[in-house]
C-alpha cells in the first residue's frame, strides 16, 4: 500500500491532468524521434543490406563478345573473384493491358538452381521456369498488372512477337522499383532465349570480386585479372560497370543524415522543453514543498517525490512513444522505402539495446532535465517556501526592461500590452528556453520547407532537358524528314525536333576505357533543351555564327557532371577520344552543364553524331511539343504518334511523356522528401508544445493575479487580452528570429541534400508560403496555449482566485 | 524561572533581514524561557517580530545570531534537513492560513508527516491515528474530503490535527484564529487549552489581547524586543 506522499504524487498527477498530458508528450517527442531515428535507421541498414547480401550482388559487369558457361565458370576461378555468371540481357516491349507498350528486359540465366551473381528468390508460383515461360520481378509483376498463369506477349527488337506464360515471381535485390529503373525485369532459360532466335552464349559477365566486395580499387584489381583472361581468350572488352555504391546506397545514406542530424535536434528541444516544465512544476509547488519541509520531510524525501514525478512522466512517454516510434519506422519501411528500393524484409524486429535506449532517453531525459530545478527548488528554505506567494520571477532590475522603461516615456503603450510585455519578461529563463526552442523550431521548419522547395525546383530544373510533352524512341535510325513528316500528321502536335541517341566510352590517353555513358544528339537551334551552363558554353547554335569558330573544326561536346566527376580530367577545351559504335573520334568539350539525375552522358550537334556514327540524315528520337501539357493529354497523343508511326511502318521502340519523366525524378526524391516532412512535423510539434507549455504554466502561475486584475475591475475580455497578447509576442519573436535564422539554415541544408543525394546542390529555393503558414500556425497555437488556461482563470470568482492554494 | 527545567531557551536571538533599503533588524536580542507544559501567548502589533519569534523556535527560520534551544536540540547548529527531521517529530506548527495541501483530502494531509518520520508503522496505523486526530478535533466526518471542501474553521482543525500528527512536545500556532470568525476562534482556543491541559507545551502568536489572556503567560513584543512578560 502507498504511503501518502507518494499518493501525493500520483493525485498531482491526476490532478493536473492538463499538465501531465502537456509534459509527457513534450518528453514523448524526443522519445519518439529517437525511436524513429534509431528503429528506422536500423531495420532500413540491416534489412538492406541482409537483402543485398543475400542477393549476391554483382561488384562488376563486363560487356564482351559472346562466351559460353565454362569461359565464364574458369573465370570464377580467379584468386580475386569470388563467382562469375554470364548474362543475356534482351530489351522487349510487352504490351500489358493498357495502350501504350512497356518496356520489359528478359534476363536468360544458365542455372537457375545455383545462381552465385545476382541471385533470384522465388516468392510465388512455380520455380525455375521451363521453356517459353516467364518468371516476373515481383514489383514488375504488379507493375505490368500480370498474374501468375498468364500469357503475356512480347515484341523482340526485329518486331518478331512471341508469347510466354507467367509461372511466378521472384524477388532480385538488383532491381529497384519498376518506376525508378524505367523497365520491368523478367528471368528467363537459356534454352527460351534460344526459342527467342537469340544465341545461348552471353554478353555480359558479372562479376562478384572477394572481400572487400564494395572497394573500388579491389574491384578495379580483379577486372584487371578477369579482362586480362578475357582479353588471352581473344575477345575484345566492349565497356565495364564497378558497382561499388547504388543510388540506394545514397539514398539511405541521405535518409540516415537526416535522421541522425534531425534527430539529435529534436531530442535537445524537446530536453529544453522538459527542462521548462520542470522548472515551472517546481516553482509552483514551492509553497508544498514548504508545507512537506515545515511537518517534517527531509530534502532528500522531497527530492525523490519529485523525481518520481517526473518518472511517470517518462513512463508516460515512453508508452506513446515506443510503440508509435515502432509504426512509423515499420510504415516508413513498408511504405516508402520496400516499393521503390525493392527490398524484402525479414524482419521488422527492433534489437532489445535499440529499445532499451528508447526507454532509457524516455526515462533519463526528464530525470536530467528535471533535476536541476528540482535540487533548486528543494534547497529553498522552509521560511522561504512558506512565504511564497505564487508569483515568481523578477521584473525591473534588467537592461530590456529599463529599455522599456524609457520607451512608455516616448511611446504611450497601452496598459494592458504593458502588461502582457512585462509579465513575458517576468520568468527570463523561462521566456530564454521557450524562444530557444521556438527559434529553433522555426528555423528548421521553414528550413526543411524550403528544402521541399529545392527539392521542387531541382526537379523543374531537370525538365530544362526535357522542354517538349512526348518522345517518340525508334528501334533504329531514320531520315529526319520523313520522321519530321510522320509526327506533323498526328493532330495535336504544335512543333517538333528530331534528336539522335547512342552510346559511347572514353578512349584515355593510357588506352584504357571509361564506363558506357548516354550521348544525345540535338539539332542546331534546338528550342526543347535549355540547361543552365556551369562552365563554358553549350553547342553552338550555327557553326557559322560568331564566337563558335574557334570549334567549328572540331566535334565540339558538352558534358555533364556526372562524367565530368567520372573523368576528372575532362575540363572545358580537354580533347578526348570517343569510341562511339567501334569507330574512335576526337571531340574537344566546350562545355560542363549540371546532371539531370540520368547518368553520365554527353550532347553533341546532331550532325557531328549522325556523321561519327555513320547515320547521315537520320535520328532516333522524335521530341514533341503538345496542344495539352497534362499527363492525360500527353498520354493520349503518346498513343497516337505510336500508331500512326506503326501504321507507316515506322518501327517505334518506345515512347516517354514529360510528365512521367518528371513523376520519375520526383521518385527519387520521395523518401528523403516523406523522411523531410516528418522531422518538420515533429518540429512543429516541438515548437507548438514549448509554446503551450510556457503559455499554459504562466497562466496556472498566474491565477492569484487575475483574480487582482478582476478585483480592481478587469474585465474577462481584458484578462484574455492580456493573455493573448503576451503569447502572439512570444510567437512574433520567435517566428521573426526563427525565420531570419532559416534564411542561413535552408540553402546549407539544401546544398548538403542535393551533394548527398544527387553529387550536385538542389536548385535552391526559399519556401516564403511555408515562412508565412508557420507563422498562422504558431498564432493558432499561442491562441490556443493562451486562451485555454485563461478561460479557466475568469471562470473563477474572484473570492475563490484569491483564495487559491 | 529555572533555566535548567525550561524547554525552549532562546539566549540573545537577532535576526537581521536584507533589503533594498538596508539590513532590517526583526528581531534584537531575544532572551525568553519556556518551561514544559506552558501555555505562552506572544503579543504584538503587526511586524513587530511576532512571527520570526515563532519561526526561530520552530526551526522555520534561522538566527542571525544567538542561541535557540529546544529540549535537548541547539536549533541554530542544525541543518536545514537535521531540522526538519526535528520538527517532523517534536514540534507541530499551526499557521494563520492553514498550510493544508489542497490535493489531499484532510485524512492523508494528517497522515504526511508520520509518513515523512516513518512513525506507526503501518498506513492502516498512521490512518487510525489520523482518524483519532481529527475526532479529537471533532470532524472525524470530514475525513475523506478535501480541504477546499470543508470551512476555514474544519480547515484549522485538520491543521491542528496535522501538527498533533507525531505526538509533538511542542505546538506553535502562528495567528491561528486570524482568518476564523470568533466563535470558531473561540473553539479553537479550546481545543489549544485541552492540549495544553493533556502536557503540551503551547506558543502561541496573536494580536488578539481577550485570547491572549486566556494563556498561563503572556510576552509583549514590539520592534522585535520583548518589553513586557520575560
Amino acid at each position: 500500500m502507498l504511503t501518502t506522499p507518494w499518493k501525493k504524487v500520483l493525485i498531482d498527477l491526476w490532478e493536473h491532468r492538463m499538465r501531465t498530458l502537456i509534459v509527457a508528450l513534450a518528453i514523448a517527442v524526443g522519445v519518439y524521434a529517437v525511436g524513429v531515428v534509431l528503429t528506422t535507421r536500423e531495420i532500413l541498414v540491416r534489412e538492406y543490406h541482409s537483402d543485398q547480401a543475400g542477393g549476391l550482388v554483382a561488384s562488376a559487369i563486363v560487356y564482351t563478345q559472346p562466351f559460353d558457361d565454362d569461359l565464364a565458370a574458369n573465370l570464377g576461378k580467379l584468386s580475386m573473384v569470388a563467382a562469375a555468371e554470364g548474362r543475356s540481357l534482351i530489351r522487349t516491349r510487352v504490351y500489358p493491358n493498357a495502350k501504350l507498350p512497356q518496356d520489359l528486359v528478359l534476363v536468360s540465366v544458365p542455372n537457375f538452381s545455383d545462381m552465385q551473381v545476382n541471385a533470384i528468390t522465388p516468392l510465388q508460383g512455380a520455380w525455375p521456369p521451363g521453356r517459353r515461360e516467364i518468371i516476373l520481378e515481383r514489383l514488375s509483376l504488379a507493375a505490368l498488372g500480370a498474374h501468375i498463369g498468364q500469357e503475356i506477349t512480347v515484341e523482340l527488337d526485329n518486331g518478331a512477337v512471341r508469347t510466354l506464360k507467367v509461372i511466378g515471381s521472384v524477388h532480385d535485390p538488383a532491381q529497384v522499383s519498376p518506376d525508378l529503373a524505367g523497365a520491368t525485369f523478367g528471368y528467363i532459360t537459356s534454352e527460351t532465349l534460344a526459342g527467342l532466335g537469340f544465341p545461348e552464349t552471353h554478353a555480359e559477365l558479372r562479376i562478384r570480386v572477394t572481400a572487400p566486395a564494395h572497394d573500388e580499387q579491389h574491384i578495379l584489381a580483379a577486372l584487371t585479372q578477369v579482362e586480362d583472361q578475357l582479353k588471352s581468350s581473344g575477345r575484345t572488352i566492349l565497356s565495364r560497370e564497378v558497382i561499388t555504391r547504388s543510388r540506394a546506397d545514397r539514398l539511405i545514406e541521405t535518409v540516415v543524415l537526416i535522421l541522425t542530424g534531425f534527430g539529435m535536434i529534436i531530442l535537445l528541444l524537446s530536453g529544453f522543453l522538459v527542462v521548462n516544465a520542470m522548472s515551472a512544476l517546481i516553482t509552483q509547488q514551492i509553497p508544498q514543498i514548504g508545507v512537506m519541509k515545515l511537518i517534517g520531510a527531509r530534502r532528500r524525501q522531497i527530492i525523490a517525490l519529485y523525481l518520481a514525478t517526473v518518472l511517470v512522466y517518462g513512463v508516460l512517454a515512453v508508452a506513446v512513444a515506443l510503440p508509435l516510434a515502432g509504426v512509423t519506422a515499420r510504415f516508413l519501411m513498408s511504405g516508402l522505402v520496400e516499393p521503390l528500393l525493392n527490398v524484402m524484409p525479414e524482419s521488422y524486429a527492433v534489437p532489445l539495446p535499440f529499445t532499451m535506449i528508447q526507454v532509457a532517453v524516455g526515462l533519463l531525459l526528464p530525470v536530467l532535465a528535471g533535476l536541476a530545478p528540482v535540487l533548486r527548488g528543494t534547497r529553498i528554505s522552509t521560511q522561504q517556501a512558506l512565504s511564497d506567494v505564487g508569483v515568481g520571477g523578477n521584473y525591473g532590475r534588467g537592461l530590456i526592461e529599463r529599455l522599456l522603461a524609457k520607451l512608455q516615456k516616448v511611446l504611450t503603450i497601452q496598459r494592458p500590452v504593458l502588461l502582457a510585455i512585462r509579465n513575458t519578461l517576468r520568468h527570463k529563463g523561462r521566456l530564454v528556453q521557450t524562444l530557444v526552442v521556438l527559434i529553433l523550431g522555426t528555423a528548421l521548419f521553414v528550413a526543411v520547407i524550403s528544402v521541399r522547395a529545392s527539392v521542387d525546383a531541382t526537379i523543374n530544373s531537370f525538365m530544362r532537358f526535357h522542354q517538349y510533352d512526348v518522345s517518340v524512341e525508334m528501334d533504329r535510325p531514320d531520315l529526319v524528314a520523313r520522321l519530321e513528316q510522320a509526327a506533323r500528321e498526328v493532330p495535336g502536335v504544335i512543333s517538333l525536333e528530331v534528336w539522335s541517341a547512342g552510346q559511347a566510352t572514353r578512349v584515355r590517353a593510357d588506352d584504357t576505357k571509361s564506363d558506357t555513358f548516354k550521348v544525345v544528339a540535338v539539332p542546331p537551334a534546338t528550342t526543347f533543351m535549355s540547361p543552365e551552363m556551369i562552365t563554358g558554353a553549350w553547342l553552338p547554335v550555327d557553326p557559322q555564327s560568331p564566337g563558335t569558330s574557334a570549334v567549328a573544326d572540331h566535334n565540339a561536346i558538352v558534358v555533364n557532371s556526372d562524367l565530368a566527376d567520372a573523368e576528372p580530367d575532362i575540363r572545358v577545351g580537354a580533347d578526348v577520344v570517343l569510341d562511339i559504335n567501334g569507330r574512335k573520334a576526337t571531340w574537344r568539350v566546350i562545355g560542363i552543364i549540371p546532371t539531370d539525375s540520368r547518368g553520365s552522358t554527353v550532347y553533341v550537334s546532331r550532325d557531328d553524331y549522325a556523321y561519327a556514327a555513320r547515320t547521315p540524315g537520320a535520328g532516333t528520337l522524335v521530341q514533341v511539343k503538345a496542344d495539352r501539357h497534362d499527363a492525360a493529354g500527353q498520354d493520349d497523343l503518346a498513343t497516337r504518334l505510336y500508331q500512326h508511326f506503326d501504321d507507316l511502318g515506322l518501327s517505334v521502340s518506345g515512347t516517354q511523356t514529360t510528365q512521367v519523366i518528371q513523376a520519375e525524378n520526383k521518385l527519387l526524391f520521395t523518401v528523403v522528401v516523406a523522411f523531410l516532412i516528418l522531422m518538420a512535423l515533429l518540429l512543429a510539434a516541438v515548437g507548438g508544445l514549448g509554446l503551450a507549455t510556457t503559455m499554459s504554466i504562466n497562466m496556472m502561475e498566474r491565477v492569484r493575479e487575475v483574480g487582482v486584475l478582476r478585483a480592481i475591475g478587469a474585465s474577462n475580455g481584458s484578462v484574455r487580452q492580456i493573455v493573448l497578447a503576451e503569447g502572439v509576442a512570444m510567437a512574433a519573436i520567435s517566428w521573426g528570429i526563427g525565420t531570419a535564422l532559416s534564411l542561413v539554415i535552408a540553402p546549407v541544408l539544401s546544398q548538403a541534400l542535393g551533394l548527398a543525394l544527387i553529387k550536385i546542390p538542389l536548385t535552391y529555393h526559399y519556401s516564403i508560403a511555408g515562412a508565412v503558414a508557420w507563422f498562422f500556425i504558431l498564432l493558432a497555437i499561442a491562441m490556443v496555449a493562451s486562451l485555454g488556461p485563461a478561460r479557466n482563470a475568469v471562470r473563477l470568482t474572484v473570492r475563490e482566485v484569491l483564495a487559491y492554494e | 524561572m529555572n533555566d535548567h527545567e525550561a524547554l525552549i531557551h532562546l539566549k540573545d536571538v537577532r535576526k537581521a533581514y536584507q533589503t533594498p533599503a538596508g539590513d532590517f533588524l526583526a528581531l534584537r536580542g531575544i532572551d525568553l524561557q519556556v518551561q514544559t507544559g506552558e501555555f505562552l501567548a506572544v503579543v504584538g502589533k503587526s511586524g513587530a517580530g511576532k512571527s520570526t519569534l515563532v519561526n526561530m523556535v520552530t526551526g522555520i527560520d534561522r538566527p542571525s545570531s544567538g542561541e535557540i534551544r529546544v529540549g535537548a536540540q541547539a536549533i541554530q547548529n542544525m541543518s536545514e534537513d537535521q531540522v526538519a527531521t526535528w520538527r517532523g517529530k517534536h514540534v507541530g506548527v499551526v499557521f494563520q492560513f492553514f498550510q493544508l495541501l489542497p490535493m489531499l483530502t484532510c485524512a492523508q494531509n494528517v497522515m504526511m508527516p508520520m509518513d515523512f518520520a516513518g512513525l506507526y508503522s503501518s498506513p492502516r496505523e498512521r490512518r487510525q491515528r489520523a482518524l483519532l486526530l481529527l475526532e479529537q478535533v471533532g470532524i472525524a466526518e470530514h475525513a475523506d474530503k478535501l480541504p477546499s471542501a470543508v470551512s476555514g474553521g474544519q480547515r484549522q482543525r485538520v491543521a491542528i490535527a496535522r501538527a498533533l500528527a507525531n505526538d509533538p512536545m511542542l505546538l506553535a500556532a502562528d495567528e491561528p484564529t486570524g482568518n476564523l470568525d470568533s466563535k470558531t476562534a473561540n473553539a479553537m482556543f479550546e481545543v489549544f487549552e485541552r492540549l495544553v491541559d493533556e502536557g503540551k507545551t503551547m506558543l502561541l502568536v496573536t494580536h488578539d489581547r481577550d485570547l491572549a489572556a486566556r494563556a498561563t503567560r503572556r510576552v509583549h513584543i514590539a520592534d522585535g524586543e520583548i518589553v513586557d512578560g520575560k
